[in-house]
């Protein structure tokens, strides 16, 4: 009987289960946001939805109601934010056969008050959703007048490098994006220099996998780092204006100004500027208000590698974009550089043989005048609501004349003294146009994309060069005519195709074409013009590269997606002979995400990497007699093998953030110098070729530790990178390897010890140690405070204090300098957008280094001027004006852009 | 004396009269702060009529935007958690075909043949709104309709407010008309079963039910409406 009974209980459950209806595809999720009391409907609060698959985002209406259509999965987190109140965060696993779903009312509790001693519990904290991290912006705290930058190097995981270039977990920020829409040209630095903080709601650090790839979401091959910023609602529409000009009387001047109006898609800019300054001085980190916020890449310019000189530069960029119905957008975009620069060099050589070493000792002086035309249409279309083309037609041309003089003596494996002048002219007009149509298919979710990209360069170029061996004596002067059309055709297909919730086909092929046609011709004019025919000829260099991925994405559990499959690249390379290669690598990428905190990733890339021009030109190059360059018509691909493994931990509750990135990647068949040594008589020169080496690795680790307290403001980062790289080459046929070891570590405090004072301390260690080469091993330690002391809140004084400690086994190398920048400011005009400022850079004139660029077999050191100190006079007058325009009532995505 | 008796007699059945509830609400209100919370004390001591056909006191409300609805019902809330609950029927040119008049209906206490706990009463019932294609949506939403609701059963009393934007229901004139309806279990222009003769009913305890027990199930069961006019008031 109870059998029977038991039999019948199952009987019952499978019909229950048959019977249960299948979950919905999507279904609206809505609810109310109040306070605590759950009397009062709090308006303007940020709402997020985060399932796996995707996030959402919407703001409270008038009576505290949120609402989100087509949400894909019943099982979400919802985050609620508003100023004043601490954030709400919950996960809801709702019915998933249900086509609304309401939820109970959000009560938000009032955020406390932060007092010596008590902790604000408010901080929402890093939130990685997939490819983005998200920022929120209220979590930090700047100074009024404060621009973007200050904020963003606020964020856990950012750090800054010495140029002035933003980085994330160890990755370069390339693209810059306001509201979901690139920023004008993308420029980061102009981003973070030119927003204010004030207008930021969240700021998010997205992987880029480009256009195409990421219109498929493909996820293979290499990845870049973009960042959007997606600002308060009634923040979203901007008129911009900037006239910023810096003098001394010292040969050195600085003017630029800006007009900028941003409302999404319709963007206007005209800016222009010009500069002139001395060469070769070591810039020091920003001082004031002034410098911070300048985005000029000349005022920047590295000092590393110059001794002394001139630049002197203009240039103007124009942008426009709007969209025209709601089915095109488009931009015109045309950019003018004009470069003036004298450069002047005093360079010591070293490198290491197994014969022996050779050391060359150059003066150098070089003028370049170069103008450049950019210009650029991008069209893109929307054919229908699953189909769009984006067509972007550019055009470049420029020109460039170059005058160059050296006096360089050898010694070691060459005695030799030489003396050499050169003039180059050369022009380049180049015209592409890209194309790429992507397609979707709402009944299957099948996307397909296509991408053709078709350029057309042409290359002039006329060398003249002349010099003399002084010891021993021999002339030689030399005259060489280059003509090189490039010419190149991209297309790209992708197809994905999802069976299920959980799993996707992707197919994606690449077909590269790029042909080079060479021309030369060459004459000996040392007596009398005579064309030397062995060195004048043509040639003509073809490669077709056409990788092809397939790979099975698959979702395993709500954490965890597999990306499995194969990459078969071949590759076609036709110069004296045709060859083909084929080569198969796997793809691998596992990515896990716990939440919203934790993230890990595990990543292989294979790829193979054509030989460049150069490198396989068997015409020399003998504008220098006494090193020819040759390349090898019969090098292959090289294929490299790339792992990559990355982990990320926020700590909500201690506050902490962490991130490891790994990488190792092994180089098979690489394109590596050959360096070979002559002797003609009296004269001993060198030869350069080229050929496939196995050996080469490259080991990087990076990690990240940022602990922040509100104990005035105080917030700790450690950066570090260790890096162990292996080298091959070739001399005298023989094959050798250099290792270098380096390793980078920083540790920063900022705080504010008082309402009046901003403070910043540093100190870092950098070492880096040569396995063959001592001349290699250095130590550089260094101690900085930096910060503002604000008298008023209109008058300031900015302090950079810096001590260097670098030590090397080359003793020319060591130094020890103090170096101090100060400015003094003061804010004008009503609305308090303008500034004055006084600065001095390096007052004690100690920032004089010699800069050491590591070769394959050795380095090479060019100190930098020795008039370090320099005084300037600023003003910048920088009104801005941010409203929300018609944004007011829309609908907003994620990424902060408005739905019409 | 007897003359004075009866003047006393008089004047006190007409201030009784004068305090009674109109049957339906004479005077328009301004909607000047009123939350949407189910509470009725920003409505006053008392709603503004009682309609005896419904059995519920009810008042509207109207400001430049909106216009307001609010229910109380103390006697019999069965008919409340009939699936017809209480339909609010809105015209705008004095048509008064229910099938195609603008329609909301709130709570929506039943999930197909399922009955709802009241703390999932969280959908309002739509009709012929043009600007709303589904017919059923949440009580937070998008279109501005607001809803809410108090359900004391230990006192057994209801209370509802509902507001509605005006664009919505196209009500740009000076006055509308409006239906309330309470459908309970009955239909339209049918008699409820309950009071058909020949039919015996017997309760939980196998007992016939009582005259008393059967009026009242015969009054859930029959639908019970009344139109009126509404003028919209002016802000003050």
């Amino acid at each position: 009987m109870r059998l029977l009974h038991l039999l019948l209980l199952l009987i019952l459950a499978g019909q229950t289960l048959a019977q249960q209806p299948p979950p919905l595809p999507q279904r609206q999720v809505s609810g109310v946001v109040r306070d605590s009391s759950g009397a009062v409907d709090i308006p303007q609060a940020s709402v997020l939805l985060i399932t796996p698959a995707d996030t959402l985002s919407a703001v409270t209406n008038g009576d505290g109601i949120f609402v989100f259509e087509a949400v894909k999965s019943a099982e979400f987190t919802i985050v609620v934010r508003h100023m004043g109140y601490q954030p709400f965060l919950q996960r809801y696993l709702m019915n998933d056969t249900k086509p609304r779903l309401t939820l109970a009312p959000v009560l938000l509790h009032t955020a406390m008050q932060a007092l010596s001693g008590v902790t604000i519990k408010g901080k929402t904290g890093p939130q990685m959703l997939g490819d983005t991290v998200q920022f929120w912006a209220d979590d930090y705290i700047v100074r009024d007048y404060a621009r973007l930058e200050e904020l963003v190097k606020k964020l856990e995981g950012v750090s800054v490098d010495k140029d002035g270039n933003v980085l994330f977990m160890g990755q370069l920020l390339k693209k810059a994006m306001f509201n979901g829409i690139r920023y004008f040209g993308g420029d980061v630095k102009q981003l973070l220099k030119e927003l204010p903080a004030n207008i930021v709601e969240r700021i998010q650090i997205i992987d880029d996998y480009g256009d195409q790839a990421n219109a498929a979401g493909i996820k293979t091959g290499a990845s870049t780092k973009s960042i959007n910023i997606v600002s308060k609602k009634d923040k979203s529409v901007a008129n911009l204006y900037d006239v910023t000009a810096e003098a001394n009387l010292d040969a050195r001047y600085n003017g630029h100004g800006y007009i900028k109006h941003i409302d999404g898609v319709h963007q206007l800019e005209v800016q222009g500027g010009a500069e002139k300054m001395p060469a070769g001085i070591i810039a020091g980190p920003p001082v004031g208000t002034i410098s911070k916020t300048n985005a000029m890449q000349f005022t920047a310019g590295p000092a590393a590698g110059i001794s002394g000189g001139r630049r002197q530069n203009a240039y103007g960029i124009f942008t426009y974009k709007n969209q025209f119905r709601q089915f095109l957008t488009y931009e015109l975009y045309y950019n003018l550089q004009h470069k003036d620069n004298l450069e002047l060099k005093d360079v010591v050589q070293q490198e290491y043989f197994p014969a022996g070493t050779l050391t060359t000792t150059t003066h150098q002086s070089a003028t370049q005048r170069q103008t450049q035309h950019d210009g650029k249409g991008i069209f893109n279309a929307k054919l229908s609501a699953n189909a769009q083309l984006n067509t972007t037609i550019g055009f470049k041309y420029s020109s460039d004349e170059q005058e160059r003089n050296s006096n360089a003596v050898q010694a070691g494996l060459l005695q030799q003294g030489s003396l050499q002048h050169g003039t180059q002219s050369a022009s380049r007009p180049e015209l592409d146009l890209d194309l790429l149509y992507i397609q979707r298919f709402n009944h299957s979710k099948t996307t397909l994309t296509a991408g053709l990209c078709l350029l057309n360069a042409k290359d002039c170029r006329e060398k003249n060069d002349e010099g003399a061996i002084t010891s021993p004596d021999s002339s030689y002067h030399v005259l060489s005519e280059v003509n090189s059309r490039p010419l190149g055709y991209q297309a790209a297909l992708t197809f994905t195709h999802p069976f299920n919730d959980r799993t996707t086909l992707q197919l994606k092929g690449d077909w590269q074409f790029r042909q080079v046609d060479y021309q030369q011709q060459f004459y000996n004019k040392l007596s009398a013009p005579q064309r030397v025919d062995s060195l004048s000829a043509g040639f003509t260099y073809t490669t077709i590269d056409n990788p092809i991925v397939a790979a099975l994405k698959q979702r395993i559990g709500g954490k965890s997606i597999l990306t499995a499959g194969l990459r078969l690249q071949q590759t076609w390379m036709k110069n004296l002979q045709a060859r083909h290669r084929a080569k198969l690598f796997p793809e691998l990428l596992y990515e896990y995400s716990n939440g919203m905190r934790t993230q890990f990733s595990f990543r292989y890339n294979g790829n193979a990497i054509l030989p460049g021009m150069e490198e396989v030109l068997p015409i020399p190059d003998v504008s220098n007699p006494l090193n020819t360059i040759k390349g090898n018509p019969y090098l292959t691909p090289a294929a490299v093998h790339q792992f990559q493994a990355r982990l990320a931990r926020f700590l909500l509750r201690a506050d902490l953030f962490f991130s490891v990135t790994a990488m190792y990647a092994l180089t098979a068949g690489k394109v590596t110098p050959d360096i070979t040594f002559h002797q003609n008589g009296s004269v001993m020169s060198r030869t350069t070729g080229f050929t496939n080496v196995n050996g080469d690795t490259k080991m990087q680790l990076y990690y990240n530790l940022t602990k922040s307290f509100t104990y005035r403001s105080l917030s700790l980062k450690l950066d570090g990178q260790l890096s162990r790289n292996r080298m091959m080459y070739l001399s005298q046929q023989v094959v050798n390897s250099t290792t270098s070891l380096m390793n980078n570590n920083a540790l920063t405090a900022a705080l504010t010890p008082w309402r009046w004072l901003d403070l910043q301390a540093a100190a870092g260690v950098d070492w880096s140690h040569g396995s063959d080469f001592a001349a290699l091993n250095s130590t550089r330690s260094r101690f900085n405070l930096c910060g503002t002391i604000y008298l008023t809140p209109e008058w300031l004084i900015g302090f950079d204090v810096s001590k260097k400690l670098e030590r090397s086994s080359d003793a020319a190398l060591n130094r020890s300098p103090l170096i101090v920048g100060l400015n003094m400011e003061k804010r004008l005009f009503p609305r308090k957008n303008g500034v004055i400022s006084f600065l001095v850079m390096d007052l004690l004139r100690q920032d004089r280094a010699v800069s050491r660029q590591l070769l394959f077999n050795g380095y090479r050191d060019i100190p930098t001027a020795q008039d370090s100190r320099f005084f300037l006079l600023q003003f910048s007058w920088s009104p801005q004006r941010w409203t929300g325009g018609r944004n007011a009532g829309k609908a907003r995505r994620n990424d902060g852009s408005f739905v019409d | 004396m007897k003359y004075v008796f009866s003047v006393v007699i008089l004047l006190a059945a007409l201030s009784l009269q004068a305090q009674q509830p109109p049957d339906i609400q004479q005077n328009p209100i301004w909607a000047s702060g009123k939350k949407i919370d189910g509470n009725l004390a920003d409505w006053g001591a008392a709603l503004a009529a009682y309609n005896a056909t419904n059995k519920i006191w009810y008042a509207i409300a109207n400001d430049n935007d909106y216009i307001y609805l609010a229910i109380k019902k103390t006697d019999n809330l069965a008919k409340i958690y009939t699936p017809a609950s209480i339909q609010f029927y809105v015209s705008a040119n004095g048509d008064r075909k229910t099938e195609q008049l603008p329609m909301l209906h709130f709570p929506v206490t039943t999930e197909g043949i399922h009955k709802k706990l009241p703390e999932k009463w969280d959908e309002i019932a739509v009709r012929n709104i043009p600007a709303i294609k589904d017919s059923l949506i949440s009580i937070y939403n998008q279109y501005g309709i607001k809803a809410a609701w108090k359900l004391d059963a230990a006192s057994n009393v209801f209370t509802s407010e509902i507001r509605i934007p005006r664009k919505l229901l196209a009500l740009n004139g000076n006055a509308f008309d409006y239906n309330i309806c309470l459908m309970g279990t009955g239909r339209r222009g049918q008699p409820s079963m309950f009071l058909m003769t020949g039919i015996q009913l017997k309760n939980k305890d196998g007992k016939a039910l009582s005259p008393a027990e059967l009026l009242r199930l015969a009054e859930t069961d029959t639908v019970t409406e009344f139109w009126a006019t509404y003028h919209f008031a002016n802000q003050p």
